[in-house]
């Protein structure tokens, strides 16, 4: 029976039971004294009448006086033989039947169902509980009103519970009180209450939403996402059974939904009208969910996670996402199931992928699938096409990740956490995401090789978060890099090189390495066309290895300041503006490494006369401009040295 | 907000940690009497419920001994003591106690608690207007207890005495008016009391053909087990009544039922064989 109850009364009811806690416990123990308990039924006789006759016949006969005579029972049959049915011999008559019984291994049959049969029927159940159940005697309520009184003394019980002594305060508050009010709506109003299963799970997501809110004091919304999730729950029950609800609600991270629910409101502009549809489309994920709680989304984080990834793709990209749907579907559950399938049959291809699929990982490759999906008109044609899209996607990932070495220094917690922040950062661009899945994961394999060659020299995981969010956000707001394919990942890898150099972090700090390597991506995006041609003939590690061993020679020190950032980006970008002159092999990366070293020498020549660390860069910029536009043999050092003094800035 | 200053956000959590203690603090009468009735559903598994392994019939229970269900006396005592009120929760417990009584063979002290068992009846009125299972219990413990003992008589155990506590029993169920009968899916004291009516007249017709009158005992097997199936039937579904006991009904009939179930069949099957 539903709560028979008007909310606003029933609300005010449990305000007044929490108030008055004495009265609550009177009702709760009434309630108890009518608990079901066990009782055994008296015990059953043994059908020993038949048996009289024969046992006097045999007590009669030698052996059978014998073993009256070894078992003491002379006394008993002397008792017994004259009137064996008179009252006053029955026990004399039981213990020469017990005799009886047993010499002659008789059983005699039980007047009532047989108890072996019984105990072994018993013994059948599957738990303690269930073998108890055979004994159970229940009992009807003593008290009047069933339903209205349950939900009551559930509400007020579990408010009890979680919020302590202030449980009645909670529900006064008009935020909190609404949440109970939705809650009551809909698993008390809307449900049967006379099932346990519903009884349970009010109870568990009344626990859960008390200490979520408890947990955002004054962050609750006045119309907070968590009404929706309810009313989902609510229908999710209906249509799935209270049991599937009931594994959802319990599941680890739950609770982290409904706080995040609580604060996130449902005013906001792209969810407001239409409540109904945010209400189906958490149903149908929260279904989706259910059905993988064994897999990845079961997995601490990954419920809540993938939820609040697909609300806020929702009202957040520019394309919206709420009221698509793909075969009938909501998208945002549709993309979901794909992504689900397509991430397990990934990992059962790639080893590695496996390992860093948790939780946290899948919402992440969920949120850019979503993104992907979202800005591609042609994924959302029908539901095989957008499998397609998001498998290729996926896939992809899976393959760059696989290329990924792993080592003592490069954990795979560390690889989890850098492949997460990629996804994220890249699922910032859903148009970029939307055309070039394939080109996406080459840009997450490049940052995540990135990050572990900064690993050798004492990058914390955040420096590496840093990084990775480069070299995404650089190539991501660059389309022409995606002509790169493959070289990308050489090219990104080689400017990776200053983050390791051991020469290098004898001069300057791990900070400013990072600089090294941001200026270099900024180089790249300024000349993709000739960083690729490079990277196509193997040139782009010798041209920064040799750039980057020739400031760490530092003569003088010059280098120690703020001048090694911009010295090397003026180095390498100049190197590309004329990199013609390497591609028509007219010079070579370690001509220009001569150069530069020789340049620097002669800059700490004129130090005090024309070069500091403003100059210097400019200095080093004309002279790998000039050397490139007429190369020639840096060997000959006497040429070189003069040639280099021409081009020292004049005296200031 | 004020409700929020304090760390109540700390206790709350602590509470989830601490869920049973939380609750005992809150509502601690419940929480008492909850925890009586779970050493009594403790021991009570303990003398009575097999384990799985346990199927061995040779090791059935034997009847419980004095210190069977000696925490859950001793819980219901300080009960008692604690909560000095009349009240339906201290009524229930009377029965339990005397139930208890019954169940491990301690006549002497049941028929001392019998007034009291007898009187807690007044208190076990239910506010739906039907007659529960602990109220049931009260006002036929006497007979139960006169049944219950002459089971365990070493001498003179006496048919007529079954015959009698049998057809109380059953007079007393027939009293009860249709409008204030228990469904039974909701409450079974009726159908306990039927089934434990049964298990009399069957001890009746035992003890008859043990006695000088046994001459008279297929007549009174016929009348005896078709009043002790027709009674159990009164409180059984169409359903169950037609089942095919032969089957393992187990995965049919709720499991709380099966013992009735089986007793109707039991005393049908013996009516059909002469």
């Amino acid at each position: 029976m539903p709560l028979p109850l008007a909310l606003p009364v029933a609300l005010s009811a449990i305000q007044s039971l929490v108030k008055f806690r004495g009265r609550l416990d009177t009702i709760l123990s009434l309630n108890q004294s009518t608990a079901s308990l066990p009782f055994a039924l008296p015990p059953v006789p043994a059908d020993d009448a038949p048996h009289v006759e024969p046992m006097l016949t045999f007590f009669g006969t030698a052996a059978g006086r014998d073993i009256l005579v070894i078992r003491g029972l002379e006394a008993d049959w002397e008792a017994v033989k004259p009137s064996p049915f008179a009252g006053h011999v029955q026990q004399s008559l039981g213990r020469l039947l017990r005799a009886y019984y047993e010499s002659c291994d008789i059983r005699p049959e039980s007047l009532g169902p047989s108890e072996e049969g019984n105990r072994v029927f018993v013994a059948k159940g599957p738990s303690k509980e269930m073998r108890l159940a055979y004994y159970i005697v229940e009992s009807e309520r003593l008290s009047r009103n069933p339903a209205a009184t349950r939900v009551l003394l559930a509400a007020a019980d579990t408010l009890l519970e979680f919020g302590g002594a202030n449980a009645s305060l909670f529900i006064a508050h008009p935020r909190t009180r609404a949440l109970v009010e939705s809650l009551l709506t809909e698993f008390a109003v809307k449900r049967d209450w006379d099932d346990a299963g519903g009884a349970q799970i009010f109870k568990t997501l009344l626990g859960s939403a008390v200490v979520a809110a408890l947990e955002h004091p004054g962050s609750c919304a006045d119309r907070p996402v968590a009404r929706v999730l309810f009313a989902a729950l609510g229908d999710l029950q209906t249509s799935m059974g209270a049991d599937f609800v009931a594994k959802l609600v319990t599941r680890d991270g739950f609770q982290t939904l409904i706080g995040r629910c609580l604060v996130r409101t449902a005013d906001e502009p792209a969810l407001l009208p239409d409540q109904p549809v945010l209400q189906e489309i958490m149903g149908a994920m929260l279904r989706e969910a259910g059905e993988n709680l064994d897999g990845l989304l079961g997995q601490p984080g990954a419920l809540a996670g993938v939820l609040e990834c697909g609300i806020h793709a929702a009202v957040t990209t520019a394309a919206p996402l709420l009221d698509r749907k793909v075969a009938g579907q909501p998208l945002l559950a549709v993309v979901l199931k794909a992504a689900l399938g397509e991430t397990e049959k990934a990992a059962a291809s790639h080893a590695l992928f496996a390992r860093i699929a948790d939780g946290r990982f899948f919402t992440a490759l969920y949120g850019a699938s979503l993104q992907s999906v979202a800005d591609h008109p042609a994924a959302l044609a029908t539901q095989a096409k957008l499998r397609s899209h998001v498998a290729g996607l996926i896939s992809a990932c899976a393959g760059e990740v696989g290329k990924v070495q792993l080592n003592e220094t490069f954990s795979l917690p560390t690889l989890r956490v850098l492949a997460i922040r990629a996804l994220e950062v890249v699922g910032e661009q859903p148009e970029f995401l939307s055309r070039h899945g394939e080109f996406t994961a080459r840009i997450m394999g490049a940052a995540v090789s990135a990050s572990a060659a900064a690993l050798k020299d004492g990058f914390t995981t955040s420096d590496l978060t840093e990084i990775t969010e480069a070299v995404v956000r650089t190539a991501s707001a660059n389309l022409s890099l995606a002509e790169l394919d493959d070289r990308l990942q050489t090219i990104v890898a080689a400017f990776a090189q200053p983050l390791a150099d051991e020469g290098l972090s004898v001069v300057i700090t791990a900070g400013r390495r990072k600089e090294l390597f941001h200026t270099a991506l900024e180089a790249l995006s300024a000349n993709p066309a000739v960083w690729g041609e490079f990277a196509g003939r193997d040139m782009v590690q010798p041209l920064v290895a040799g750039v980057i061993r020739a400031l760490a020679t530092n003569p003088g020190g010059l280098l120690s300041g703020p001048a090694l950032v911009p010295a090397f980006q003026r180095i390498i970008e100049a190197a590309a503006r004329r990199g013609r002159a390497f591609l028509d092999e007219k010079t070579t990366p370690e001509a220009l490494e001569t150069v530069v070293t020789a340049a620097l020498v002669a800059a700490e020549g004129a130090v005090g006369v024309s070069i500091d660390a403003k100059t210097l860069p400019d200095f080093l910029d004309d002279v790998v401009l000039a050397f490139l536009a007429a190369p020639f043999d840096p060997k000959v050092q006497q040429t070189l040295g003069d040639w280099l003094q021409q081009k020292l800035p004049a005296a200031a | 907000m004020k409700y929020f200053r304090f760390r109540s956000a700390a206790a709350a959590i602590a509470g989830i940690v601490l869920l049973s203690g939380c609750l005992n603090s809150l509502t601690p009468k419940a929480a008492d009497l909850e925890r009586v009735q779970e050493l009594y559903v403790e021991e009570f598994t303990v003398l009575n419920v097999p384990a799985a392994a346990e199927v061995d019939a040779a090791r059935a229970p034997a009847p419980a001994a004095g210190g069977a269900f000696a925490q859950s006396l001793r819980a219901i005592h300080a009960y008692r003591a604690k909560y000095p009120d009349d009240t339906p929760e201290r009524a229930h417990l009377q029965v339990l106690e005397g139930m208890i009584y019954l169940q491990s063979g301690r006549f002497g002290l049941a028929a001392a608690v019998l007034p009291q068992v007898k009187s807690a009846a007044g208190q076990l009125t239910s506010g739906t207007g039907r007659v529960v299972r602990d109220r049931l219990f009260a006002e036929n413990y006497g007979v139960l207890l006169d049944g219950w003992t002459e089971t365990r008589k070493e001498n003179n155990r006496d048919w007529q005495t079954f015959e009698r506590v049998a057809n109380q029993l059953a007079q007393a169920l027939a009293a009860v008016p249709v409008h204030e009968r228990a469904s039974v899916e909701a409450d079974q004291g009726a159908l306990y009391l039927a089934t434990s009516a049964a298990v009399f007249y069957v001890w009746a017709y035992r003890q008859i053909g043990m006695s000088e009158e046994r001459e008279q005992a297929p007549a009174k097997k016929a009348v005896w087990f078709a009043q002790a199936r027709d009674l159990i039937g009164q409180y059984l579904t169409d359903a169950e009544k037609r089942a095919d006991i032969s089957r393992d009904l187990g995965a049919d009939a709720p499991i709380g039922r099966l013992r009735y179930v089986q007793w109707y069949h039991w005393l049908d099957e013996k009516l059909a064989t002469p």
